[in-house]
């Protein structure tokens, strides 16, 4: 019989094998993520998550979900648009990411509006029609299978709701993409051993981007869950891209 | 297409936080889902905007909309500069339901955007800051456009079952309007002239009876 397999990087692993080496890979960055985060893209990263926040329009009232949480910069971003009655759940596979994201919450004065949730994109452990707003930042390329999590995620919006992804995606300059691919795959390990002692997980962060469907394939699967008026925004010339749909 | 592309987004954040900071604006949107579509015609830029529950969503083409503007950046500077309207011939076309693109648009009136100072810094990276300036100024002008004329030109003439295509074309300059109410006065005077002669020779008909 054959084994169901995925992606890991550019390497064929076993599909129930793919979350447990994901997880190790955050492992261990978790504890320079930002640091990590902020050298790798020259602080561009900020500009793209605050490009996310405002495209969503947080409104005081809403209930939010922050998927792949990770350390919650953007979950914090979100936070604090909300009023009193409004409420942010971070959620995030990995528990060592988790537990950063819910500190920050707090140190930021955050805790009475934020709680978190360990938590896998595929199958979300929340009610129908729970959130007005969803985002998943640097998260979706690491789900194994992307067309369920999109699924689940359409279930727990509310109608009228509204999912954005930030991601990266495929430069539309050729030239762009070639010093791209350059910085990827010669700088970018380099750096992740020099800073993060840690070549390995980098190589796979890098490769795991070349792995994920470009612009319109996930407009596309975004379409086929269910969402409607999806469309995406390219910034830095496509290294990164928002997509946005909404439930109806 | 491409700069459209790097404009929307920005543009429709600078929308949203307006409206969201006017919750009278964003209350006077629920319940419209269709979209507005706007068009520049020699930019050949054409999106359309369609109301969600947080604001408006902005989406690259003209089509598929309930009611749309069409002009270009003259129409636009002379919008800008405060012309009427109803003399602009087509320079300045209106399609489709005229009641619900004053609502829409109304809704971003409320909402008291400065669209000519967000727009020109929303524009300005890509376009330079003159046209940036210019497209700024005429789309507020448009906003004022709609608070003093969408009703006038359209809500008289324009069904909206039927969704008919309104020309500003159709409308007269005002001398010819002036001279066209001239000719009306006179045409009235000459029938109670008319009414009058009418009455006399009734009045003398029925005394020789």
């Amino acid at each position: 019989m054959n084994q169901k397999t995925t992606h890991f990087g550019y390497a064929e692993v076993d599909w129930k094998e793919k979350a447990s080496r994901v997880s190790q890979v955050f492992d261990s960055v978790a504890g320079r993520y930002d640091v990590m985060n902020d050298l790798m893209s020259m602080g561009v990263h900020r500009a793209w998550k605050r490009f996310t926040v405002d495209l969503a329009c947080v409104q005081k009232n809403d209930q939010i979900l922050d998927l792949a949480a990770g350390t919650g910069d953007l979950a914090a971003a979100m936070a604090a648009k909300l009023g009193p009655r409004g409420g942010i759940t971070l959620a995030d596979y990995n528990y060592e990411m988790l537990s950063r994201g819910r500190d920050r919450m707090i140190d930021d004065g955050f805790a009475g509006v934020a709680s978190s949730v360990q938590a896998d994109a595929e199958a979300l452990p929340f009610a129908d029609d729970s959130f007005d707003c969803m985002t998943i930042s640097f998260g979706l390329r690491n789900v194994r299978d992307k067309d369920k999590a999109l699924r689940s995620m359409l279930r727990v919006l509310k109608p009228g709701g509204r999912l954005l992804i930030l991601e990266f995606s495929k430069p539309a300059n050729p030239l762009l993409s070639k010093i791209y691919d350059t910085y990827s795959f010669e700088i970018l390990p380099r750096m992740g051993q020099a800073v993060a002692g840690d070549a390995e997980s980098y190589r796979y962060l890098a490769e795991s981007i070349r792995m994920h469907p470009d612009q319109d394939t996930l407009q596309s699967m975004m379409n086929e869950a269910g969402f409607e008026r999806t469309q995406y925004y390219n910034l830095t010339g496509g290294i990164v891209a928002v997509h946005r749909g909404y439930k109806f | 297409m491409a700069l459209l592309d790097q404009v929307l987004g920005p543009l429709e954040i600078v929308l949203n936080r307006a409206l969201s900071a006017s919750p009278q604006a964003l209350a006077s949107l629920e319940g419209a889902h269709d979209a507005v579509a706007l068009e520049l015609r020699d930019l050949g830029w054409a999106f359309r905007m369609t109301p969600v529950s947080h604001g408006v969503q902005l989406l690259p083409g003209g089509e598929p909309a309930r009611a749309g503007v069409s002009t270009s950046l003259v129409g636009l500077a002379r919008l800008g500069a405060g012309e009427d309207p109803r003399a602009m011939g087509s320079a300045l076309q209106l399609n489709g339901d005229a009641e619900y693109a004053e609502r829409v648009l109304g809704a971003l009136r409320e909402s008291r955007i400065d669209l000519q100072a967000e727009v020109r810094a929303v524009l300005q990276p890509v376009l330079g800051s003159q046209v940036g300036a210019q497209l700024g100024q005429g789309l507020r002008g448009l906003l004022d456009f709609g608070r003093s004329s969408v009703r006038e030109l359209l809500l008289g003439r324009a069904s909206q079952e039927s969704a008919a295509q309104v020309d500003g074309g159709e409308a007269a300059d005002p001398e010819q309007a002036s001279a066209w109410m001239d000719e009306v006065d006179d045409v009235a005077s000459a029938v109670d002239r008319l009414e009058a002669r009418i009455r006399r020779l009734e009045t003398s008909a029925d005394e020789q009876a």
